[in-house]
């Protein structure tokens, strides 16, 4: 009896055990305050990065050459020395950073930037003007009304190529159109100089070829290519990888799950409705322009000059094919001369 | 034959039902477990929380109210202080017939911000948030609309967080999450605040990383108009409009995006009668909604096989609760029927029964999302949590049988509100 009492008090204070801190809580009411709802994500970063560091508003600092700062604010325009390293750094007028700089969690330019040849921008960075990006440079958030890559607006010569007067594109049997938009199965090869009008959503891949045009946003689960010259006036998603080849444009966003490319010439956004082009890498060739913010949720690298992005950009990245289809034998006479 | 000759027909009958229940909850147990093993340890998928600089779209948000004077004002306040461009945002509360103050605070304010809020005044026709939902989408000019209750106060970002999936055209609607905000108000009020953390930053999360259907909760949310008027519009005789609204726009091939970061609050029930029509109420509906839609669902050609099964499974959440109780009895049956050979099954029935069936989220999903959430010290009520389920269990499979069963008109129930601090009148911001 006494034994079987005690197993019975025994398995009650199990099975109870796990009341005891419950109750010391409903009672003490150590967490009982509603979630933050702001801010708070900063923490969660199974969900990727938060918007950076606090802004600085320390005192400026005299920038020490060849040694790491921390927070610096400059009050006028200036120059940095090549291989700068700071953690946030803040310019009330131009910045020009000199080439292998680094800035390690933010930095905010109220008028236009230029970034040197291979510097890094880790975390945030904001420009009041345009943002130059020279060859090689590594970065995750930038936000400007213009990031450009390569010669400044006064050296560059690219004329976006002449557009084939557009005919209308023809889907294949099966397309469901419904409230404006087109529901394609499988993948989907829009043909040069093509114009398709609506919204366009692809159960496979999705390529654009030379010149053609999408009046609406488009949407593919797999690749998506823009060949030269093509355009969408709406955004463009992929859940794969998103190419812009030669002077391609997006005028609203660019989403991608995997690999955002942007070749020379390719405009995501406009001055007037700046938007967003992100993915888990992103890839910038020289005369690239992105109105509004880039983001690169793993990494942001800008390529060398644009011969040398051609000759060996595409085939690193497995583009050829995607680049084959979507510009036609252009590439492939490339190739051979 | 030897199984029938050792148990007489009664036990044969109660150990193959007892069977389905079991694997029915088994197939429950392991799809939370799944959802949560992912989101603590998968690839995350939040492809448009990176989406914060865009040419805003023109938006409409429609707040239905039905006798909601005491928290109104709140929401309207918030909203208007949201960080949406001004022109492009207009607030339309739907007052719905309502007999006390709400007609007078939002005419307040919309005298106080008329290029801003327009209400929408409803007079008759059928009850509910549905019915009034159909009314005014007709009237709504903007390619999208949102739709907050009026007991909901949104965060500053709220609405751009769930107008940016909406640049992907394959996107129908759009789910924000829900953070109760009296949560220290009694021990109700903390548990339910862990079953939403639960449902909201484990098993929505997933579902949207695993690429299967979250789903659309009617409010914090936003429709693309035009997909859901291609879909047939809000049903207005039903009390599940938003699981109703998901399924056809999931049939008809469209997605919903949850934006776990699109995050607001809302007033939970305070008291347990209130919680009981509240959930009766959603059990019922969403039963409804089942009947109605399972067979389109897995019809549907537009749905991956993950998908129409994921859907399936959402569809019959609130049936497991009748299917639990059943399982209990038919246990408790053969125990003293003295089939004894069942004790493996008994001890499955009770270690996946506690762990699966809670109301929107299963214990463990519920311990997962408060360490996401990096709540260290509430997850400790989560013992407590075993009277709410008991709770929810009961008054979902009344709710439940009562739909099953032929008769029973649906009839909708406000839920009533506690807040007594909401303004009555615009402050001067």
């Amino acid at each position: 009896m006494i034994t079987a009492l005690a197993l019975f008090g025994l398995l009650a204070g199990w099975v109870a055990l796990p009341f005891v801190p419950a109750l010391h809580e409903a009672y003490r009411r150590r967490d009982a305050a509603p979630l933050p709802i702001s801010d708070r994500y900063g923490e969660d970063r199974r969900l990727g990065p938060s918007a950076g560091a606090p802004a600085v508003n320390g005192e400026a600092a005299a920038l020490r050459d060849g040694k790491p700062n921390e927070a610096v604010a400059l009050a006028g325009s200036w120059t940095g020395h090549d291989g700068l390293d700071v953690a946030s750094l803040r310019v009330r007028g131009m910045a020009l950073l000199g080439a292998e700089s680094t800035v390690r969690e933010r930095i905010v330019v109220e008028g236009p930037a230029v970034v040197g040849a291979g510097s890094t921008l880790a975390g945030s960075a904001e420009a009041g003007g345009v943002v130059w990006l020279g060859p090689g440079c590594r970065f995750e958030r930038l936000h400007a009304p213009a990031i450009r890559t390569g010669a400044p607006d006064w050296l560059a010569t690219r004329r976006p190529p002449a557009r084939p007067p557009a005919v209308a594109a023809v889907l294949p049997e099966g397309t469901e159109t419904l409230a404006g938009r087109s529901l394609v199965e499988g993948d989907l090869h829009l043909p040069a100089g093509a114009r398709h009008v609506g919204d366009l959503v692809v159960r496979g891949a999705l390529t654009v070829g030379a010149g053609g045009i999408v009046d609406g946003s488009v949407k593919a689960r797999g690749s998506v290519a823009l060949g030269r010259g093509a355009a969408v006036t709406g955004s463009a998603v992929s859940e794969g990888d998103l190419t812009l080849f030669e002077s391609a444009s997006v005028a609203g966003a660019a989403l991608a799950g995997g690999r955002l490319h942007l070749a020379a010439g390719a405009r995501v956004g406009r001055p007037a409705a700046p938007s967003t082009a992100s993915g888990r890498w992103v890839v910038l060739e020289p005369d690239v322009t992105v109105h509004g913010t880039l983001w690169a949720r793993a990494h942001g690298v800008t390529q060398d000059a644009a011969p040398r992005a051609r000759r060996t950009g595409f085939a690193a990245w497995g583009h050829d094919e995607a680049r084959r289809q979507a510009n036609g034998p252009r590439v492939d006479q490339e190739r051979a001369a | 034959m030897a199984f029938a000759e050792a148990h007489g027909p009664v036990e044969t009958v109660l150990i193959y039902t007892l069977g389905v229940v079991i694997f029915l909850i088994l197939v429950y147990a392991a799809r939370h477990y799944a959802f949560t093993l992912q989101r603590l340890l998968g690839r995350q998928r939040d492809p448009y929380a990176l989406l914060d600089t865009l040419d805003w779209p023109s938006v409409t948000v429609l707040v239905p109210a039905h006798n909601e004077e005491t928290v109104i004002g709140s929401s309207l306040e918030a909203l208007l202080a949201v960080d949406y461009p001004a022109n492009r945002l207009s607030i339309v509360p739907v007052n719905d017939r309502s007999t006390d103050r709400t007609r007078e605070i939002v005419d307040a304010y919309a005298a106080r911000h008329p290029s801003r809020i327009r209400p929408f005044h409803r007079e008759g026709g059928l009850p509910g948030k549905a019915a009034a939902l159909a009314d005014v989408t007709a009237h709504v000019e903007t390619d999208l609309a949102l739709v907050f209750d009026a007991d909901y106060v949104p965060g500053p970002d709220v609405v751009r967080r769930l107008v940016a999936p909406f640049v992907d055209p394959e996107v129908g609607c759009v789910m924000g999450r829900v953070v109760p905000i009296n949560t220290d108000v009694n021990l109700l009020t903390r548990m339910l605040d862990l079953e939403r953390t639960g449902g909201y930053q484990v098993d929505q999360q997933a579902r949207m990383n695993m690429g299967l259907v979250p789903q659309y909760g009617g409010t914090v949310g936003g429709v693309r108009v035009a997909a859901l008027e291609a879909v047939g519009g809000w049903t207005p005789d039903t009390l599940c409009e938003d699981t109703d609204a998901t399924v056809r726009l999931l049939v008809g091939g469209w997605k919903v995006a949850y934006v776990n970061r699109a995050e607001c609050y809302e007033e939970s029930p305070e008291t347990w009668p209130v919680r009981i029509r509240q959930i009766r109420r959603w059990a019922r509906g969403h039963t409804d909604v089942a009947r109605r839609l399972t067979g389109a669902l897995v019809r549907s050609r537009r749905l991956t096989l993950r998908e129409r099964l994921d859907g399936v499974l959402l569809m019959g959440v609130y049936a497991m609760s009748p299917v639990v109780l059943i399982g209990w009895a038919v246990a408790v049956a053969l125990f003293y029927l003295g089939a004894h050979p069942l004790h493996g099954l008994i001890a499955a029935l009770a270690v996946a029964s506690y762990n699966t069936v809670g109301n929107a989220a299963a214990f463990f999903e519920i311990a997962s999302g408060a360490r996401l959430d990096g709540s260290a010290q509430r997850v400790r009520l989560l013992p407590l949590n075993l009277l709410g389920f008991l709770v929810s269990l009961v008054a979902t499979s009344r709710a439940v049988i009562a739909e099953v069963l032929p008769g029973g008109a649906l009839v909708w129930h406000k839920t009533e509100r506690f807040r007594r601090d909401a303004p009555t009148q615009p402050s001067d911001a």
